[in-house]
């Protein structure tokens, strides 16, 4: 096993575990190779910090919510001070407890806004990490042999917040050459989310031509009709010369050609 | 590697074929791990059923009506063909035959199957809780109680899964061309649906909160410059209609989608 197909098969084991032969393959591997073993720890750690991070992350109204309690506590203080006054000498406990309840209330305070600033560069660390990861797990499970698993791959695709190239070009061979119809379906939505980078228009308008899926083809069709796709004309013709095509995609063929002109 | 004659399963079809279905025993090398079952026609209909035995047993018939009656006074030499061809790569048996075959196989529940047929037959699995990889282009697909991720195509035939359960964790896709989708789902299942129908309809018995309404698009083609000042009423206009709805049904889970053009969909709650 080389390096890179043990770092597939690194993220593969916490997607879904190893049998106990591709298990033992990589352990192989790690346990002569000392910078896959580097990484391997690393990675590790990372997955378990993942867990350990909170799932909502200190965001705005928890800060407004701080204020708020901040303003009606210094109000509470205001008034009691008027009333101090009066009633100061008499409860010297009263007076302990206010100030060591500020005392308590600056310290949690002092301590949340610390934590949070250290959460947050955490969590942009954590963040950076988790594109990878989301990167290499793609790209993985896009290769499996699976149409389940192929089918997860796409979607953890959309999951990421920005697609980079190779995920894309990934989806856009999935889209040409998967084998299941419904793999290569999930491959034509997940690129379509955003508009189409050149390459990715390109693989769109190649596929219009050798797509043989008439469930393909008419979402290839309104595609082109949608994005107002000029270069996907020449395609749509010679899908147009196919004998052999569905009555129903002809039909939406002919509507696509017409509308173009 | 342990190619198996296909010419023993051929010679025992030709007898079946003048008499009844003839049966053959194949074995998964290793019992203990992950057993796959391909088949593969280009017409005739394709039965999966369980059974508790380690091994695989094939019923095949190939049609009797496929065979050139022998003329009088000669006989036929069995030469092997036509027939149904197998072969076994580790834990793999893969079958598959040219000419008309209808074949049914037992084989232990957790095995995988990838099922593909063409024409002249239908696709029906019961019971199998492996991952299920089907597609059959002018049959019918019914899945009856099935408990493994489920990927599934028929072009032009009805798609019918039952799952016992929904939990495997892969994602599952089911899609037909002209004919109904009809999945039927524990009560408890948890899911996420993609749902998209050209020209159908969508029907279920669970309550299906939908995210956001289904996107209704249209786009109005504006006449050629030189038209600029014709009325109205001789723009051209094309109204289309993206039907592609998402949903959870139970909070949410393991994610499904279907897909159709001419049929409908159907969710059903098991009873």
């Amino acid at each position: 096993m080389n390096c890179d197909a043990a770092k597939e098969r690194m993220s593969e084991r916490w997607l879904h575990g190893l049998d106990e032969s591709r298990r033992i393959e990589l352990e192989t591997h790690l346990a002569a190779c000392p910078s896959c073993r580097e990484e391997s720890t690393a990675l590790n750690a990372l997955w378990q910090a993942m867990e350990d991070v909170p799932t909502e992350e200190p965001g705005r109204q928890l800060r407004a919510g701080f204020e708020w309690m901040m303003q009606a506590y210094r109000m509470g203080v205001a008034e009691s001070s008027v009333r101090k006054r009066i009633a100061a000498p008499r409860q010297p406990l009263w007076q302990l407890a206010v100030a060591s309840l500020t005392l308590v209330f600056g310290l949690v305070a002092g301590h949340l806004y610390t934590a949070r600033t250290q959460d947050q560069a955490t969590i942009a660390q954590l963040g950076v990490e988790m594109k990878t990861m989301k990167h290499l797990v793609t790209l993985s499970l896009l290769r499996q042999e699976s149409a389940g698993d192929r089918l997860r791959g796409v979607s953890f695709s959309e999951s990421m917040s920005a697609t980079d190239d190779e995920v894309l070009s990934a989806l856009v061979r999935a889209l040409s050459n998967d084998p299941n119809v419904n793999v290569r379906l999930a491959a034509f939505d997940a690129l379509t989310r955003n508009p189409a980078s050149p390459s990715v228009r390109k693989g769109i308008r190649d596929a219009i031509t050798y797509q043989e899926s008439p469930l393909l083809q008419i979402a290839l069709i309104d595609w082109a009709v949608n994005n107002k796709d000029r270069g996907a004309m020449d395609p749509l013709r010679q899908l147009e010369r196919q004998p052999e095509l569905h009555p129903a995609v002809r039909v939406r063929l002919r509507e696509a050609i017409r509308s173009f002109q | 590697m342990k190619p198996i004659s296909a010419f023993l399963i051929a010679a025992s079809l030709l007898t079946a074929a003048e008499s009844n279905a003839q049966k053959q025993t194949l074995s998964f090398s290793d019992p203990a791990a992950a057993k796959r079952l391909e088949v593969s026609l280009v017409n005739g209909s394709i039965t999966v059923k369980t059974h508790a035995a380690k091994e695989a047993i094939i019923e095949g018939n190939v049609a009797a009506t496929q065979r050139k009656q022998p003329p009088p006074g000669m006989k036929r030499l069995d030469t092997g063909l036509p027939g149904l061809g197998s072969e076994q790569t580790g834990n793999t048996i893969k079958l598959h035959a040219i000419h008309k075959a209808n074949v049914t196989i037992w084989v232990p529940a957790e095995t995988a199957l990838k099922l593909n047929t063409i024409n002249g037959g239908d696709i029906i699995v019961e019971g199998i809780a492996g991952e299920i990889d089907t597609n059959n282009i002018n049959g019918n697909i019914t899945l009856t109680d099935v408990s493994g991720p489920v990927v599934a195509h028929a072009l032009n035939g009805k798609l019918t899964v039952s799952l016992s359960k929904l939990d495997s964790g892969k994602a599952m896709s089911l899609s037909t061309f002209n004919k109904d989708v009809d999945l039927t789902l524990p009560a408890d299942a948890k899911a996420s649906v993609k749902l998209k129908s050209q020209n159908g309809e969508i029907f279920t018995d669970f309550d299906v909160t939908l995210k956001g309404a289904p996107v209704v698009e249209e786009s109005k083609k504006e006449p050629p410059a030189s038209n600029k000042n014709s009325s109205p009423r001789t723009r051209t206009r094309t109204v289309r209609f993206e039907k592609v709805s998402y949903g959870t049904i139970n909070g949410g889970g393991q994610e499904i989608q279907l897909t159709t053009y001419n049929g409908s969909i159907y969710i059903r709650k098991k009873k």
